[in-house]
């Protein structure tokens, strides 16, 4: 039985170019929430099939993020797949686990997936600062303004395409670079008082 | 009165606890030098960041300047 890591946050979202920025935004901002963010980045094709992997490293973090906003032409069917096995966590022990779902539109969800009625997803509209606004809807802030983290997401996302030219790579969605966005956006928090110091 | 079901369902907001920066580095196990890494770069972001508006302004404003001051027939 895996013990959960009460920060730990399972995103399940798209990996294309046009999401990158979205993305970077909801790493850096759960990183600057305090919480652990994690992704099938950090599941290593080891020859036994990632599957199992992606389900233990789900059920060691205490809650999952889903935006299904990509969920349209082409088919893409990882992220309905994947909150599929968060909603079975769920219901297996539904006070240890959380959910939150977000989507670009309004009432979509409603009528694309229409067995999860009822639960309100996190509407970002398809901006950065959208994202934003949904994560703080869903966490409590410790410290910072929402102009704060919007600001820190941007240095964040500046920090990335160094990063990217460093790394010489087209796409941020490697583990390597997964790893130092994590590490970026940490050092970004410290600078802007999101995280305490010992 | 029945809630209406979205309010019944509707996820809480997750409280956080206290949280260092030493306890994110154990958690993912970073080392000294990605953390070196890491300042070097967001430093860098910063600079570039502080570049583009403040001094592009500057830049646009000198140029309109220095063309009024320009004399005439020159």
């Amino acid at each position: 039985m895996i013990t959960p890591d009460p920060k730990g946050v399972f995103i399940n979202v798209p990996f294309d170019d046009r999401y990158e920025p979205m993305f970077i935004t909801l790493v850096g901002t759960l990183v600057f929430l305090r919480q652990e963010p994690h992704c099938v980045l950090e599941v290593r094709e080891r020859g036994d099939g990632r599957l199992a992997r992606i389900f233990a490293l789900m059920q060691s973090c205490r809650m999952s993020i889903h935006d299904i906003s990509r969920a349209g032409v082409p088919a893409r069917f990882n992220m309905p797949f994947e909150l599929g096995l968060a909603c079975a966590i769920k219901l297996a022990d539904p006070a240890a686990y959380e959910v939150f779902l977000l989507d670009a539109k309004p009432f979509r969800v409603d009528r694309n997936l229409s067995d999860y009625k009822g639960r309100d997803p996190l509407i970002h509209g398809g901006s950065c600062d959208g994202m934003v606004a949904c994560l703080l809807d869903a966490f409590e802030p410790a410290a910072g303004t929402p102009a704060d983290f919007r600001r820190a997401a941007r240095v964040l996302r500046k920090s990335a395409g160094l990063m990217k030219q460093q790394m010489k790579s087209p796409s941020l969605f490697r583990p390597s670079l997964f790893r130092a966005l994590i590490v970026v956006a940490m050092q970004i928090a410290r600078d802007h008082e999101f995280l305490d110091v010992r | 009165m029945a809630r209406k079901p979205n309010a019944v369902r509707k996820s809480p907001k997750v409280v956080l606890q206290r949280a260092t920066i030493e306890e994110m580095i154990e958690a993912y196990g970073f080392t000294p030098r990605e953390l070196r890494r890491a300042k070097a770069i967001v430093a860098e972001a910063e600079r570039a960041l502080g570049r583009q508006s403040p001094a592009a302004k500057n830049d646009v404003a000198g140029k309109v300047v220095r063309w009024r001051k320009r004399p005439a027939g020159d």
